[in-house]
């Protein structure tokens, strides 16, 4: 498991779907063996981009390969290393989750059943329920089943814990966790739950406005930004060597939220270690204030990054 | 995967064999109390002199065929019917449903998808056709309906069902494909089935085997062709078994009235020798071209032949659209 190999790298990688780009100039390197968050707004192009690197959706623009090859080709070979969750969980309705599994071994050579059955067993689900009596969570559940017990070397879920509750989200990370410690898989995931990808992710790729804002070890992501708070003042004030992702004011008081290659020292900040959370919020701020810190208007309100665009571009 | 492709579409396969096999019955039902009537009446009731109870004997015999007609239609039908319902949901809709997303991303490939669930849904559409296809012979051999090279008995009888059936079959997956929805398919996919079928019957079917030939001459007047399909007749130069260039087998006909109507009077009403006399003079003779009973198998393979390729060509775009699916 060495980082010199990749798992999944795009090089301006685009879908335009009619007149709006749901993806544009895309670029990144995930190396093998990560769990990486794929985070952003709705329609920032998450499902889009993990639809593309599936082979489902065929790039407008730029290029995807997947552990050396492109998905494109719907080689068994590719198709093979591949476990894709869609973000609507689609399975045959009317079969029953044991036909749903000889689907799976029957499609997959590498199929694991024992893993399959333990998983849905520990769950409670039935093998003799229809899928399409399940609950939504639980139809969810035998979906990412069937991802996992392909037994894949990349795992790409769409909202993987969406629709699951505390509980099994829990599970699904220490799930995750074990098949890549055991099994040297690769996971990219999307998810809206910031605080559980914490807690798993090495990884974090953020989306919005369909381009790529940031994607990095997650450890480089935390060493590298800080939130600076201090007296109200101008932006010029900022220490050099530090670039600016987002900025929110009160009354008296600025809050930065910076990147900077080197430590801040400036005694007149006061510097905090940021979440995951608020390093994404940050840049999702940041994009929807237009790409540039808002200086002239103090009077901004302190939430100026809440999103109009929820249109689920990404979806279709 | 042939299992995965089964039991899929297994719900919409076992209601098409349902809806065909009840058909079945009502036919068998239907034609049996027909060839009784009309055995009962044949046997009491040809020749000499007719009982009084043949009245009776021939109404009920008039009656029992009052389904014939509609059983046709049915079964003139059904190869399309079935064909489109069964082949347009194929692809679209596991599309609608989101699941081709499912099916497309597990380790096989889209080719060896699409060829699976083709080969098993059309082996269902073949099978269901397939044995309708003895009860359909034994019916309008049973029953005396016409010569079954005539296009009334020969569309509802024999092997080129089946190319109705899988035609139909790979006209509905092509436009699910195509479309991807399902209902448009259907939509779409039963009027160009017919008008497909109609082309091919008005005009490719009657030069398919190449037809046989009656002259009637000297006597103008039509021959004996017995059990066959008569495609065209009229008068035609003497010589030439067509009509002459420029020329249709109408403007034959006529030009041989002008001559004959007078020439009856002429010859105070008798048809044989005003004939001749209007054969000599316009040197037209009368000419039937025409399929002979004997062609029916020839003229079957063939037909089922046009249909299955058109059949491929459909399988063609199916397998184009699906590998370069772009959502």
């Amino acid at each position: 498991m060495t980082d010199t190999v990749t798992a999944l790298e795009t090089s301006g990688l685009g879908k335009r779907y009619g007149r709006t780009w749901g993806l544009q100039d895309c670029s990144f390197l995930l190396p093998q063996g990560r769990v990486a968050a794929l985070v952003g707004p709705n329609g920032s192009g998450k499902s889009t981009l993990l639809r593309m690197a599936a082979g489902i959706t065929v790039p407008t623009a730029g290029e995807v390969r997947v552990l050396g090859s492109s998905p494109q080709d719907q080689t068994v070979d590719v198709l093979t290393r591949i476990g894709y969750l869609d973000q609507e969980r689609p399975l045959y309705k009317t079969l029953r989750v044991e036909e749903m599994l000889r689907f799976g071994r029957s499609l997959n050579p590498a199929w694991d059943d024992q893993l399959a059955r333990r998983y849905l067993a520990e769950l409670d689900i039935s093998l003799r329920s229809r899928v399409g009596k399940l609950s939504t969570g639980q139809q969810a559940q035998v979906a990412l089943t069937l991802c996992l017990a392909k037994r894949p070397e990349l795992l790409l879920l769409d909202e993987p814990v969406a629709a699951l509750d505390p509980l099994a989200r829990q599970r699904l990370m220490q799930v995750l966790l074990g098949s890549v410690v055991d099994g040297g898989i690769t996971v990219l995931l999307s998810s809206h739950a910031l605080s559980d990808l914490e807690v798993v992710c090495d990884y974090v790729i953020i989306l919005s406005a369909s381009h790529v804002q940031l994607a990095d070890d997650l450890d480089r992501v935390l060493a590298t930004h800080r939130l600076l708070v201090g007296p109200r003042r101008d932006p010029s004030a900022v220490p050099n060597g530090v670039e600016i992702v987002s900025a929110t004011h009160t009354e008296r008081q600025s809050n930065w939220l910076v990147r900077a290659e080197q430590p801040v020292t400036d005694p007149s900040w006061e510097v905090v270690q940021p979440t995951l959370e608020e390093v994404v919020l940050a840049y999702l701020r940041d994009q929807a204030s237009g790409g540039k810190v808002s200086l002239r208007s103090p009077s901004a309100p302190e939430h100026a990054g809440n999103h109009t665009n929820n249109e689920d571009v990404g979806a279709r | 995967m042939t299992w995965v492709a089964w039991r899929v579409q297994r719900l919409q396969f076992l209601a098409a064999a349902a809806a065909v096999l009840i058909f079945a019955l009502w036919l068998l039902t239907t034609a049996m109390h027909e060839h009784t009537a009309l055995t009962i009446f044949s046997q009491r009731c040809s020749g000499g002199q007719p009982a009084p109870i043949c009245a009776i004997l021939g109404h009920r015999y008039f009656q029992s065929q009052r389904w014939d007609s509609a059983n046709r239609l049915i079964l003139y039908a059904i190869p399309g019917i079935l064909g489109v319902i069964l082949g347009a949901p194929l692809v679209a809709r596991e599309v609608e449903h989101g699941t081709s997303r499912v099916a497309w991303t597990q380790s096989i490939t889209r080719t060896h998808w699409l060829a699976a669930k083709l080969l098993v849904a059309g082996l269902v559409t073949a099978a269901v056709i397939g044995l309708l296809i003895p009860l359909e012979q034994w019916w309008t051999g049973t029953l005396q309906l016409g010569p079954h090279i005539n296009p009334d008995t020969f569309d509802v009888s024999g092997i080129v069902n089946l190319g109705y059936g899988l035609f139909a079959f790979m006209l509905g997956a092509a436009l699910g494909a195509v479309f991807r929805r399902t209902g448009w398919a259907i939509v779409a996919g039963l009027p160009l089935f017919v008008l497909f079928r109609a082309l091919v019957r008005f005009t490719i079917r009657p030069g398919l085997v190449s037809p046989e030939f009656a002259t009637a001459s000297p006597n103008p007047f039509a021959p004996s062709i017995g059990n066959a399909w008569a495609l065209n007749s009229g008068y035609v130069p003497l010589g030439r078994t067509t009509p002459a260039t420029g020329q249709t087998w109408n403007s034959g006909t006529n030009a041989f009235f002008r001559c004959f109507s007078p020439a009856l009077k002429q010859f105070q009403g008798s048809d044989a020798v005003a004939g001749a006399h209007c054969a000599t003079v316009t040197k037209l003779h009368f000419v039937v071209r025409y399929q002979p009973e004997s062609r029916y198998w020839a003229l079957q393979t063939a037909e089922t032949a046009v249909f299955l390729a058109a059949g491929l060509v459909l399988l063609g775009i199916t397998v184009l659209a699906v590998r370069r699916w772009r959502t």
